[in-house]
């Protein structure tokens, strides 16, 4: 099955693991599990809020930490503070077993290439021996972003043609659809006042 | 106090009256703050009294205190009304979807404004499960979670659904890539485990991203299915009384040869190239397949595109 995972980029990871542990995270946080949707999402943004300030802590900590195995070699001058440690780990793994095996471009695969997007053993081997850095462009765009890009926004975002229709609209309808126009504008414009119920609560499982 | 007289003596200590054991307003609110960083009562009872060396406060006030708090914060509001004004406080963006009539809520999605600028950041990988147990209703909590450069998990949105059916799923995905500003960005890649509505949704929602199954879910699937179908003696039953030692010797058997089973698996799970797949795969059919054909059966199912090599 290997053949087939191997050749979607998928940075590592084969299996819903991460998703588990981020569900035994946030039930440590839910404690109970018997609150309702609110408590729930009380829990949950406090969970957010913690998890936020650690991925940026993180960040930091690749940008401004340099390890001082990787200061030494050649082959990473060029990378660091630009790539995360996570990165350079895998290229440091991957720069020990073409060291050992001494790869050449046939059997070596090229797995690291296709599931991390960095370069794999016959590559590094070729830049060892030409004593040539790893430049940038060779990693993926994934591994370089160490900041959080803010939302693309529209510049010529508007609504007053919507708006316009509306209070058009408003003056040509009868009167029951002007009362049907109000009560949808009034859903968007006072979403707190929902009238929405909670699906029935379900029959006890104990005690019952 | 009768008549001028009082009816008992002035006690040496005031601790007790409720008066004298009243919280401040500062106190006040640092019983508030500490219950809403989960400490229990008696600690923050500790620490009034570890502030106030003549504080003469008991139990009691920080319990009714808490009651207090925890009554005002939702006013008189509904918890749906209360949770929305949450989200629209601390800017979320969240979408509702109510049953025919409008009058229950089915599914609710809601991702933190932080979240949807990682996503847009990171991504690459998306994983989707759901989890159960969360709340009263009984709704599944469907999570979708991504990786970040340095290795690190970020939780990009939250689901609520009403029924994990493929409906569902398909209404969570659309909010999901929503959420995404431009159509380069689309994920390359999607984890999730073999719920048959999921996959269909994904295929639908985000035909050109790859789908990969949780191979560790396999595995179980794999492992459970030796451990009911596989029996080593089909019909034990058919000696009706079976030697105690027999018995342990068959089950010391079957032990054997599930984890013989899941051995040749997993030669087959980790064959990193098509050949020696299909070689693993031989290998795990001339083992398996003779015995358990229905093993075989439901092991074709998921891996219908390789079905020219099975």
């Amino acid at each position: 099955m290997r053949a087939w995972t191997n050749k979607y980029l998928h940075l590592g990871c084969r299996t819903t693991n991460i998703v588990v542990s981020a569900h035994a995270q946030l039930k440590i946080y839910l404690r109970s599990s018997v609150g309702d949707l609110a408590s729930c999402w009380d829990e949950i943004d406090k969970m957010l809020k913690n998890q936020f300030g650690e991925i940026q802590g993180s960040f930091g900590k690749s940008i401004t930490v340099m390890v001082h195995k990787y200061k030494k070699n050649k082959l990473f001058s060029e990378l660091e503070g630009y790539v995360s440690k996570a990165a350079l780990g895998f290229i440091d793994k991957e720069f020990e077993r073409s060291r050992r095996f001494g790869f050449a471009k046939e059997d070596c695969g090229c797995v690291q290439m296709a599931t991390f997007g960095l370069p794999c053993a016959c590559i590094l081997a070729e830049k060892r021996k030409k004593k040539l850095p790893i430049l940038l462009d060779e990693i993926h765009p994934h591994w370089r972003r160490l900041s959080v890009i803010g939302q693309e926004v529209d510049a010529h975002f508007s609504v007053t043609e919507e708006w316009d229709a509306i209070q058009e609209r408003i003056k040509r309808a009868p009167y029951k659809m002007k009362l049907f126009i109000k009560y949808k504008l009034r859903e968007l414009g006072f979403p707190e006042e929902t009238m929405l119920k909670p699906p029935p609560k379900k029959v006890a499982t104990k005690g019952a | 106090m009768l008549c001028g007289i009082h009816n008992h003596d002035l006690a040496p200590k005031l601790s007790g009256h409720l008066f004298a054991g009243r919280l401040k307003a500062e106190e006040k609110q640092r019983v508030i703050d500490m219950t809403k960083s989960l400490a229990k009562p008696r600690n923050i009872l500790t620490n009034l009294k570890g502030k106030n060396k003549e504080s003469l406060t008991l139990i009691k006030q920080v319990y009714n205190a808490r009651t207090r708090w925890r009554k005002g914060q939702r006013e008189d509001k509904t918890e749906l009304q209360y949770l929305i004004t949450k989200l629209e406080k601390h800017q979320y963006v969240y979408f509702t979807r109510a049953n025919s009539e409008e009058t229950t809520l089915e599914d609710l999605f809601f991702a933190h404004p932080d979240s949807i600028d990682m996503l847009n950041t990171f991504p690459t990988v998306l994983v989707m499960d759901s989890t159960y147990k969360t709340n009263t209703y009984r709704m599944p909590l469907f999570e979708i979670v991504g990786v970040t450069s340095t290795k690190m998990t970020y939780l990009v949105a939250f689901a609520f659904l009403s029924f994990e059916r493929e409906n569902n799923f398909i209404w969570t995905l659309e909010m999901l890539v929503g959420l995404l500003t431009s159509k380069r960005n689309m994920p390359k890649v999607i984890i999730t485990d073999k719920d048959p509505a999921l996959m269909k949704a994904v295929a639908k929602v985000l035909p050109k991203t790859d789908h990969v199954l949780c191979y560790f879910h396999i595995e179980k699937n794999v492992k459970s299915r030796c451990v009911t179908d596989c029996r080593v003696n089909a019909k034990p039953s058919k000696a009706k009384v079976v030697d105690k030692d027999a018995k342990e010797a068959d089950d010391d058997k079957h032990c054997e040869l599930v984890k013989k089973i899941v051995r040749a698996w997993r030669d087959v799970v980790n064959s990193p190239t098509e050949d020696s797949f299909a070689i693993a795969w031989l290998t795990f059919k001339d083992e398996v397949g003779g015995l358990f054909p229905c093993l075989l059966n439901m092991l074709r199912k998921p891996f219908c595109p390789l079905r020219s090599i099975l």
